[in-house]
């Protein structure tokens, strides 16, 4: 990986048909994709399957790129709504339990996350939310994901996603104030 | 209150987090920061990839995948649509490689119905023409459909693990779909006959019913000329001996038509295991 394209070099490159360009950004953002979709699916072939489409869609749709912001948050973007669709080809899917891994060994690390982060009583109060508030939280908040993309992701009625969704702000707003 | 430094993930904290060993709240900050922070994600992914956090198998057979569909020829118009309309994918593969579907064909075909139909409005003659040639029309195109000199997919039809037989009868009904409406829009050109612009239906019908059922012990080819001679001799023995003109499209020769077709397709689907090896 000698080359020194940017990330948004290599997508303009991309639309007009370079297939190193491609090979690029597939090797610097390829990992963190698959990490970050296996954290969502628990399914690997499914993950897989994501990471997939996602770089056949950016090979076609790059021109569609607008220029602004984060190459990794648009390729997240994209990466995201390509395992919801393959999630509704594929029901039922085990879904992941978000949030629900061992917190032993993880002070330490998140002293460090928290660092020079605003975070006051926030990671402390996310933690102690119930996993299925969590999940929801991570849906649509981190991933910005709609009420109905959520839905397909946890594998519950929408309704059920407004109504967590709700229950988590009323109980971080009470811990937070 | 800014950061003194720009804060970056330890390889420590990013390997906890690609295992799923972190806090919620310390994932989503680990999320945040690698999609955005070239340095974080080179961690993940390792400069030489030897140590990087997934599997460098799993990634090399990801991109083999994402190479071998960026190389596939791009859809063709027609199977554009087949897929937009919901046709299954490995149908619509074998339906646009259906060599009667292609274009060519399909100009070919309204060029004869349509100057059948023009025919028609000079002489008296014409509209037995138009309503002898346009049982052809869907005989053909089923011939040809599946014919081994015309099919740049023969050989990949052949070895595929749908049946020939099954991928003949696919074909022939998109095929006979696509000529009835070529034949329904040349017969709206036909002035003035009423019920008779359509008495072409049946006898198509009943011609392609027959070339299947033929198909069975013959190759589609020879199949096809046999019913299209006999069509077209049955059409001028009644038409010269009967005595009012269209003899051949009244009552009597549709109910005929319906019950040869229905007969051909009783034939056709008892031995339609044969048609596996003809085809």
């Amino acid at each position: 990986m000698g080359t020194m394209l940017s990330d948004e070099e290599a997508l303009r490159a991309i639309a007009d048909g370079d297939r190193t360009a491609l090979a690029v950004l597939y090797d610097r953002h390829a990992p963190w994709l698959v990490v970050r979709l296996s954290r969502r699916c628990d399914d690997a072939g499914l993950v897989d399957e994501t990471v997939q489409d996602t770089f056949v869609r950016v090979w076609r749709k790059a021109h569609t790129w607008r220029g602004e912001g984060d190459v990794g948050a648009w390729l997240w973007g994209i990466a995201i709504r390509r395992l919801i669709d393959g999630l509704r080809r594929r029901r039922p899917i085990p879904v992941k339990d978000v949030g629900a891994g061992r917190r032993d060994a993880v002070t330490a690390a998140e002293d460090e996350v928290l660092r020079g982060i605003e975070y006051g009583q926030l990671g402390p109060a996310l933690d102690r939310l119930a996993p299925e508030l969590r999940a929801v939280m991570q849906a649509c908040v981190l991933d910005g994901l709609s009420t109905r993309e959520a839905s397909t992701l946890l594998g519950v009625p929408a309704g059920t996603v407004k109504s967590r969704m709700h229950r988590a702000r009323a109980q971080l707003r009470q811990e937070l104030a | 209150m800014t950061p003194p430094d720009p804060w970056h993930a330890t390889t420590e904290l990013l390997a906890h987090y690609a295992g799923g060993r972190l806090d919620p709240a310390a994932a989503w900050s680990v999320e945040q920061h690698v999609t955005a922070c070239r340095e974080c994600r080179t961690l993940v992914a390792a400069p030489d990839r030897d140590e990087g956090m997934v599997d460098t198998g799993r990634l090399d057979a990801i991109w083999a995948e994402v190479e071998a569909t960026v190389d596939a020829p791009a859809l063709g118009p027609v199977e554009r649509v087949l897929l937009w309309a919901g046709v299954p994918d490995h149908v619509a593969r074998l339906l646009a490689a259906t060599p009667a579907l292609t274009v060519p064909w399909l100009a070919a075909v309204a060029v004869v119905l349509g100057g059948t139909a023009a025919i028609v409005r000079l002489d008296d003659i014409g509209p037995l023409l138009f309503l002898t040639v346009a049982p052809l029309v869907p005989l053909a195109g089923v011939a040809l459909a599946f014919g081994r000199w015309s099919d740049p997919a023969h050989e990949v039809a052949l070895a595929s693990p749908v049946r020939s037989g099954q991928l003949l009868l696919v074909r022939a009904a998109a095929v006979t779909g696509t000529s009835f409406v070529l034949a329904a829009v040349a017969a709206l050109l036909l002035p003035g006959y009423g019920w008779m612009a359509a008495a072409w239906v049946l006898p198509a019908l009943a011609v392609t019913a027959m070339l299947l059922a033929l198909s069975t012990w013959w190759s589609p080819a020879a199949s096809a000329s046999a019913v299209g001679s006999a069509w077209i001799g049955c059409v001028l023995v009644v038409e010269t001996s009967a005595s009012t003109s269209f003899a051949s499209f009244g009552a009597e020769g549709q109910v005929l038509a319906a019950a040869l077709g229905a007969v051909a397709t009783g034939v056709m689907l008892s031995r339609r295991d044969t048609l596996d090896g003809t085809a």
